[in-house]
């Protein structure tokens, strides 16, 4: 096993009097860095989600006027949600529940 | 990638058949209900189709559960809505005061299609299915709002919404209303047929509801940024 370096060793020794550190694990460095938050996205269709409210804002908010808008809603969503399905990320970092497989392999499924 | 997920499903039967189960391993297939499917010729069918066909054969199918019939009149939608409907199991009721509802909302549109000048007649709809399905339509909303934490304090933030949330919540606001906002004498079906009606034209307290919703999502547009998916 490794040693810790010549400056810890003086702290930890009891040779000169109490020691100043009491660790409770050893004091070595590991070669690999721990698991970070994963990194948030950011929103998708936001643009077409403006646009879409201010159609709204104009037509005060009937549906009819808007049919145009929406539809660029509704594909961006089922791009964007198909998108989040096939990348890597949900692979990586959700599959830890067999609930959440069974998910992913059901919406995967043609 | 997808592939190799899927590869992980290797064919397993469980030592307890599922029957009318509702929880399925995903390698079970949906079963086909429609008698079309079946009564098409092998010439007419496409590659993948055929392909599907023999998958098919192979691969065990879920139970069809009992509400599921091959016959012309079953409707996915409402069937979900019966469903919706039902209070302490009695399907039996609830598919009653489906029935009496189309059939009001018939007689309703009929007797506008009588009293209608020869240049309104086209525009009726008698049929009460249609008019049942493009009401639920008019009121699914587009948008909807998520409570979402951001430095300590909670946001509504504008998120899009599709398919079976949709389908949902607009049932769900046609069914508690006509149960809570309405006069306690008249019977579920005459709620339900004013209310549906009403939908159908863009009017009435559901297409209200919907509409506040979307505008309390467009004034809070701003915070469209705070979802992270």
């Amino acid at each position: 096993s490794v040693r810790p370096p010549v400056l810890t060793r003086r702290l930890l020794s009891r040779e000169n009097g109490k020691p100043v550190l009491k660790p409770n694990r050893p004091l070595i460095l590991k070669d690999s860095v721990g698991n970070r938050k994963p990194r948030k996205g950011e929103a998708s269709c936001v643009t077409e989600m403006s646009l879409l409210m201010a159609c709204w804002k104009q037509n005060n908010f009937v549906d009819s006027l808007c049919s145009n808008e929406i539809n660029t809603f509704y594909t961006c969503v089922h791009k964007a949600e198909r998108q989040k399905l096939l990348s890597g990320e949900l692979i990586e970092n959700c599959i830890y529940t067999q609930t959440s497989f069974f998910q992913l392999i059901k919406s995967l499924r043609p | 990638m997808a592939a190799s997920i899927s590869g992980l499903l290797k064919p397993w039967t469980p030592r307890v058949l599922l029957v009318r189960w509702s929880r399925y391993n995903p390698y079970y297939l949906e079963p086909e209900v429609r008698k079309e499917a079946y009564s098409r010729p092998e010439s007419e069918l496409s590659a993948e189709e055929k392909e599907e066909r023999e998958l098919k054969k192979l691969r065990p199918i879920k139970a069809a559960t009992n509400s599921t019939t091959s016959s012309l009149f079953n409707d996915p939608v409402v069937s979900k809505f019966i469903n919706m409907m039902m209070k302490h199991g009695e399907k039996t009721l609830a598919r009653e005061i489906m029935m009496q509802t189309l059939e009001n909302i018939k007689r309703k549109q009929v007797e506008k299609y009588h009293k209608a000048t020869d240049g309104q007649k086209e525009g009726i709809e008698c049929n009460p299915y249609a008019v049942f399905h493009q009401a639920l339509e008019n009121c699914k909303p587009v948008v909807a709002l998520a409570s979402i934490q951001k430095g300590g304090k909670y946001y509504q933030v504008p998120i899009p919404v599709t398919g079976n949330r949709q389908r949902f919540l607009a049932m769900k606001w046609m069914i508690t209303e006509c149960r809570d906002n309405k006069h306690r004498r008249t019977h579920m079906y005459e709620k339900l047929s004013q209310e549906l009606l009403a939908a159908f034209a863009n009017e009435g307290n559901v297409i209200r509801k919907k509409h506040e919703l979307h505008k309390m999502a467009e004034a809070n547009r701003a915070y469209a940024h705070y979802r992270w998916w």
